[in-house]
């Protein structure tokens, strides 16, 4: 039998002056694993954050936090771990006393607060600093004591906000694998916020994708990558061509849609024809051939090059059809080269494996 | 760092202004920058209090003529006559009172101006500043209506009519704390408040998810980092109060002596310039002294409570 999740959400909204910042959102989190929330900026997970730490209260829906329902618990209560996007560091405060401030509201004893500051900053390999004010410490140094400092009073679960937002590429390369080497090591539970889709694929056990206050698709990174249910999470996951047409003809469990522009492509649907459906196809599953046309079958079309652009692991080659109806590839360099022969205005044939058309829900707006 | 971090810090406005000087120091374009500030304060503050503090020295002789040279004369009587002492004490007790009713009126406000509602926040500026736009003289014959003894003043009619009262208030040290209080609130308020606006919202949040209650959120963040704003008012309105002259002397006539009024009288009624000039002086070095001492005191205290919290 599955545990309840450690976080759980249902039914959560909340309006800001009569606009819905968050508009029924229920998730769980299970123990022990990270979860992220990931969408543009305004969606609302800054604010499903808050009030699962109890820093927003909701206009309605349940909060439960390992079982207990916490939605009338008052914050000081609520025992979660938080990070803020700019760490939030107690500037009056050494580091030591920054470490120590959730154990002294907790009443824990002289001896022990002292002893467990230096356990929590040694966690984050920063005991030589305690006594250093946050102003002298670097970003990532700082993102660490906040981390000792949500993490030494053991909190039930940890959020954390964009919490690599503010460092350099490479400093928040390292601290995202630090910090989820920490995560896996004290086995808790995590609800990370973050507007960075990369960040969210490579931490995560799942990932909620959350569009104007709703979750539009919650699943593991895989399923997310490859099994967008939607448009928009085709597109804000990574990137997808997108394409919009009609059923043309059924066979078993398959059927040929063409597309408004006229390409054909075969799709796993159980769709009538003359239904409309929308397709989106990774750039990354679109093999180029130099060589000019060679079929005329379904799940290919005749281009030009119109731009390449290379990226050091791949080239990105945006592609012109006759029409002018833009199509994106995305080629893996071998040896570090661009493919030969890649070059603006040549003819390609583009084509695809069969299996990567994936049918989306379309936006309703 | 980020700005806002270096912003609450709580280092002492000595250390940066030192900082600052450096800085400025660092080469001829920054003292091409502070050249005329300097030039400015020499010519209007450094020479008159050097000449100040001089003329201190020397004695008026019965002539009316000045003694030549060096002379104790005038600090000796300044110590020894019982009027003087009473009225550095009475100076001292007035501007710790101010300083403290201030503090404790002006805290309150300044929470309410920084984080209340930003329509009562406006209004409530608006009432701080307001009295700084009636001069200081209307506002002081303002007070002694308001606090005149007997049957005429406003308090004791108001008291008169619920049956209490009378009560003395004018010509007494509350009548001038009352009106020293009025005229420098809003140097209190102002960076109390400002103090209070530059506290990041997050730090406090950040306290409230480690488990502090509203209460220890105040004690433990809000307070100490406010205390830089509160030390600035404070020094701000003891330093005026302390120096002041003409609250003192319409509010507490001649009751209740202050250095202020004894200076003016000194040099304007007993024309004895040497003898005002040693009473000026006592006061400058009373007020920078008390300052001084205070921020050194705020100073240390913060720093044990961070070593403290550890
Ligand atoms: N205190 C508030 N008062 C009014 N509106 C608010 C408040 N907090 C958030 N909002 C609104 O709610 C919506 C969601 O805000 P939220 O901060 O949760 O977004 P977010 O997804 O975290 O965005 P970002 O990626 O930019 O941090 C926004 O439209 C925002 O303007
Ligand atoms: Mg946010």
């Amino acid at each position: 039998m599955m545990a309840r999740p450690d976080i759980e959400l249902g039914g959560v909204v909340k309006a800001y002056h009569g606009h819905r910042a968050v508009d029924g959102v229920s998730f769980g989190v299970e123990r022990g694993t990270i979860l992220s929330l990931l969408g543009p900026s305004g969606c609302g997970k800054t604010t499903v954050m808050r009030m699962i730490a109890g820093l927003v209260r909701p206009d309605a829906g349940e909060i439960a936090i390992k079982g207990q329902p916490v939605t009338r618990v008052p914050v000081h209560r609520r025992n979660v771990g938080m990070l803020f996007q700019n760490y939030a560091l107690f500037p009056h405060l050494d580091v030591g006393g920054n470490v120590a401030f959730g154990l002294e509201m907790r009443g824990v004893a002289k001896a022990d607060v002292a002893r467990k500051v230096i356990d929590a900053l040694a966690l984050v390999k920063l005991d030589k600093l305690a006594g250093r004010m946050p102003h002298q410490l670097s970003g990532g140094q700082q993102q660490r004591v906040a981390l000792a400092r949500a993490l030494v009073v053991e909190p039930s679960v940890l959020l954390l906000d964009e919490p690599f937002g503010a460092l350099d590429k490479q400093l928040r390369e390292a601290m995202q694998v630090e910090t989820r080497l920490l995560q896996r090591r004290l086995g808790i539970t995590t609800l990370m916020v973050t507007h960075d889709q990369e960040e969210a694929l490579t931490l995560s056990d799942e990932v909620a994708v959350m569009r104007g206050g709703r979750i539009e698709q919650l699943a593991s990174p895989t399923a997310i990558y490859q099994s967008p249910t939607s448009a928009f999470v085709a597109g804000f996951i990574g990137t997808s061509n997108f394409l919009r047409g009609r059923i043309v003809l059924r066979q078993g469990d398959r059927a040929l849609m063409e597309s408004d522009d006229g390409i054909r492509v075969t799709v796993a649907s159980a769709a009538a024809v003359g239904e409309r459906l929308t397709v989106a196809l990774r750039p990354e599953a679109i093999r180029l051939d130099l060589a000019g046309t060679t079929g005329s079958g379904p799940n290919r079309v005749a281009t030009t090059i119109d731009q390449v652009i290379y990226r050091g692991l791949t080239t990105h080659v945006y592609l012109k059809r006759a029409g002018g109806e833009p199509l994106t590839a995305i080629r893996q360099n071998d040896d570090g080269a661009i493919l030969a022969g890649l070059v603006p205005g040549a003819a390609v044939e583009a084509w695809w494996p069969d299996e990567r058309n994936h049918v989306v829900a379309e936006d309703p707006a | 760092m980020s700005i806002t971090d270096r912003r609450t810090d709580l280092g002492s406005p000595w250390r940066r202004l030192a900082g600052a000087l450096r800085g400025a120091g660092d080469g001829l374009a920054g003292w091409g920058l502070v050249a005329p500030v300097v030039l400015f304060f020499a010519v209007v503050f450094l020479v008159p209090v050097g000449l100040m503090v001089r003329w201190g020295f020397y004695r008026q002789l019965d002539t009316g003529a000045l003694s030549d040279g060096f002379t104790f004369a005038n600090y000796i009587r300044l110590f020894s006559v019982d009027l003087y002492r009473k009225a550095t004490w009475t100076t001292l007790e007035i501007s710790v009172l101010t300083t403290v009713v201030s503090a404790l009126l002006a805290y309150p406000l300044a929470l309410v101006m920084a984080r209340g509602p930003a329509l009562i926040g406006r209004i409530l500026t608006v009432v701080v500043i307001a009295p700084m736009l009636i001069n200081v003289v209307v506002r002081a014959y303002a007070w002694r209506v308001i606090l005149a003894n007997g049957d005429q003043g406003i308090v004791n009619w108001l008291l008169a009519q619920i049956g209490l009262g009378p009560v003395h208030l004018l010509y007494t040290e509350w009548a001038i704390v009352i009106g020293s209080v009025h005229v420098f609130l809003s140097t209190m308020v102002l960076p109390i408040a400002a103090a209070l606006g530059r506290i990041d919202p997050a730090v406090e949040d950040a306290a409230r998810t480690l488990g502090a209650s509203s209460f220890a959120v105040f004690r433990r963040v809000t307070f100490p980092l406010s205390l830089p704003g509160l030390a600035v008012g404070s020094t701000l309105v003891f330093s005026l109060t302390a120096s002041a002259f003409v609250a003192p002397a319409l509010l507490g006539g001649n009751f209740v002596k202050m250095l202020g009024p004894l200076v003016q009288e000194q040099i304007l009624s007993v024309f004895d310039w040497p003898f005002g000039a040693a009473l000026a002086t006592l006061l400058v070095v009373l007020v920078m002294g008390v300052n001084l001492a205070s921020v050194g005191l705020i100073e240390r205290r913060l720093q044990r409570k961070m070593k403290g919290a550890r």
